[in-house]
């Protein structure tokens, strides 16, 4: 169930300020994850505002640093680390992230050891370099259980997730009426997630920066100027499917450090040229097409490989299907994907055109 | 390479060049008026490539824009040329595809720098910049303004406050 929205008769300001105070109240450890984007920008200075009315500074920091990050971002973070009111925490550990320019290597790992010669900078000296033992490179973000440990008390883990930036986050942050912007982390029940800043809007954001005379990352102001718009500007790293068109800003913006991607990712180059073509599953002429159309589409794309992956692909693609049947009775649609299931046309065509890529790991890199 | 195409210039018949229809470059409306812009500002600067037959292995769109002004790019119905002598087809769609391809992407920030330089210190107007670099007033305003995000949204009032609620 997603609910509406009640307003509270206070600015998202004020309320946030409350948020804080009780989640200072509540828990025994307060610990923001600070990106360098502008939301957890937020974030972490809001906690400083209310910790240090409490007299409760400094405020608990940790940042995953992804190795693929533009200067600006990384010396913003460095800024922020070096601020008195911050306890950071400047993770450099081997992290698995989407890697949507290349077929043969699904993901791509930052800081991957056996790369150090391919790595697109150096560690930060301040930082830490290698991760406790338990850590696997796999879904960081849902380690948290490794970071931290249940000895220091229960844990408060700051979000900068804003529900205006999509409808997942609107339902993360909507489907429940109590304590709606607080969830228990899956992995460790001693920390709880919490969005104290979900309400916020884009603009909130920046007037409260400009209010408060709070430092940012410069990245925005350059990604405005180049015309990006204010729901497309990210400061994460372009290599997921779905992001791979954001590849041009890093191309026109940080040229030095899209030489070194080329090298980190080959096929970089190639996503830039082509990622809205058919090549990426994308534009593929069949605007108007029906479900036959793309049956024929896909019987193309397959093609292109050979029996054994051909076999693969089908088994993935009916996969898709079945689940989609599973879940509901509604026929899968061209272009619209299920609310629930994921499942369009469209995304099968894809899944043909771009090969079982979860099955096709080679090595990392 | 011992001697370079460029060394020997040669005037050639509009007639006797053809264009080479594999070539995948596709030059917008805007941008062929730049360049015949560019031919007619500054003057042929470098030379249309083509084979000793006549086809067009580069400069296809600059022999177009030729075509269109005879009077001011053409001498005696001739066009500058270089030859260069590729031994297969195959290698003269490889010297097309380098010819193209082999530029660079402009930054934003050095763009926003020349634009401002032509604005405040050349003291140009918006539209003699339009005309003279091919740019939409759009991209010229975007280019010149100084961006300061919390600067922009310096008179916005904070939002309100919510919560979820159960629909009644």
């Amino acid at each position: 169930m997603v609910y509406s929205k009640r307003d509270l008769d206070k600015t998202v300001v004020e309320a946030t300020e409350e948020r804080f105070h009780r989640l200072y109240d509540d828990f025994d450890r307060v610990v923001v994850s600070f990106s360098g984007g502008k939301d957890s920008t937020v974030a972490l200075n809001m906690a400083i505002r209310v910790a240090k009315e409490r007299d409760e500074l400094p405020v608990e920091v940790i940042h995953y640093d992804e190795e693929i990050v533009p200067y600006d971002t990384v010396e913003y973070v460095n800024r922020v680390r070096q601020r008195s009111e911050v306890d950071m925490r400047w993770l450099c550990w081997p992290m698995k992230f989407t890697n949507g320019v290349n077929i043969k290597r699904p993901k791509w790992i930052a800081w991957n050891p056996e790369k150090r010669d391919k790595w697109t900078r150096e560690k930060p000296e301040w930082a830490e370099q290698s991760p406790p033992q338990e850590w696997t490179a796999d879904k960081h973000t849902q380690s948290n259980h490794i970071l931290f440990t249940p000895e220091g008390g229960s844990i408060a883990l700051v979000l900068g997730t804003r529900a205006n930036e999509s409808l997942a986050r609107y339902r993360s942050v909507a489907s429940s009426l109590v304590d709606n912007w607080i969830s228990t982390d899956p992995k460790a029940s001693f920390v709880k997630r919490v969005k104290p800043i979900y309400d916020w809007a884009y603009s909130d954001i920046w007037a409260a920066t400009d209010k408060f005379d709070w430092d940012y990352n410069p990245t925005y102001d350059k990604l405005t100027l180049a015309g990006v718009a204010d729901s497309n500007q990210r400061v994460s790293q372009p290599f997921n499917d779905t992001s791979l068109r954001g590849l041009w800003q890093y191309r026109k913006l940080y040229p030095e450090l899209w030489d070194d991607m080329i090298t980190r990712l080959p096929g970089s180059n190639t996503a830039l040229r082509y990622n809205d073509t058919r090549l990426y599953g994308k534009n593929m002429g069949l605007l108007g097409g029906d479900k036959d159309d793309y049956k024929e589409a896909i019987k193309n794309a397959l093609s292109d490989f050979t029996p054994e992956e051909q076999r693969e692909i089908q088994a993935k693609i009916q996969q898709q299907i079945n689940k989609h049947y599973e879940k509901t009775s509604e026929e899968i649609k061209v272009d619209a994907k299920h609310p629930e299931t994921k499942v369009s046309w469209q995304m099968l065509l894809k899944i043909a055109v771009q090969g079982d890529r979860r099955n096709s790991v080679t090595a990392n890199i | 390479m011992t001697e370079h195409p460029i060394e020997n210039i040669k005037w050639r018949d509009v007639n006797e060049l053809t264009s080479s229809e594999y070539n995948p470059n596709h030059v917008a409306v805007s941008e062929m008026n730049l360049l015949a812009q560019s031919l007619l500002e500054d003057g042929w600067t470098q030379p249309i490539v083509t084979r000793e037959n006549g086809k067009i292995v580069d400069g296809h769109h600059r022999f177009m824009v030729a075509q269109e002004y005879p009077e001011e790019l053409q001498r005696d119905g001739c066009v500058p040329c270089v030859v260069i002598e590729n031994p297969t087809e195959a290698d003269d769609r490889i010297s097309t595809i380098r010819h193209n391809r082999a530029s660079g992407a402009h930054l934003v920030e050095g763009m926003a720098d020349n634009v401002r330089y032509l604005i405040q210190d050349a003291n140009m107007t918006n539209e003699e910049i339009a005309t003279r670099v091919g740019m939409e007033e759009e991209e010229i305003k975007r280019l010149s303004r100084a961006v300061d995000l919390p600067e922009m949204h310096s008179d916005d009032q904070f939002e309100r406050a919510w919560k979820p609620q159960d629909e009644q």
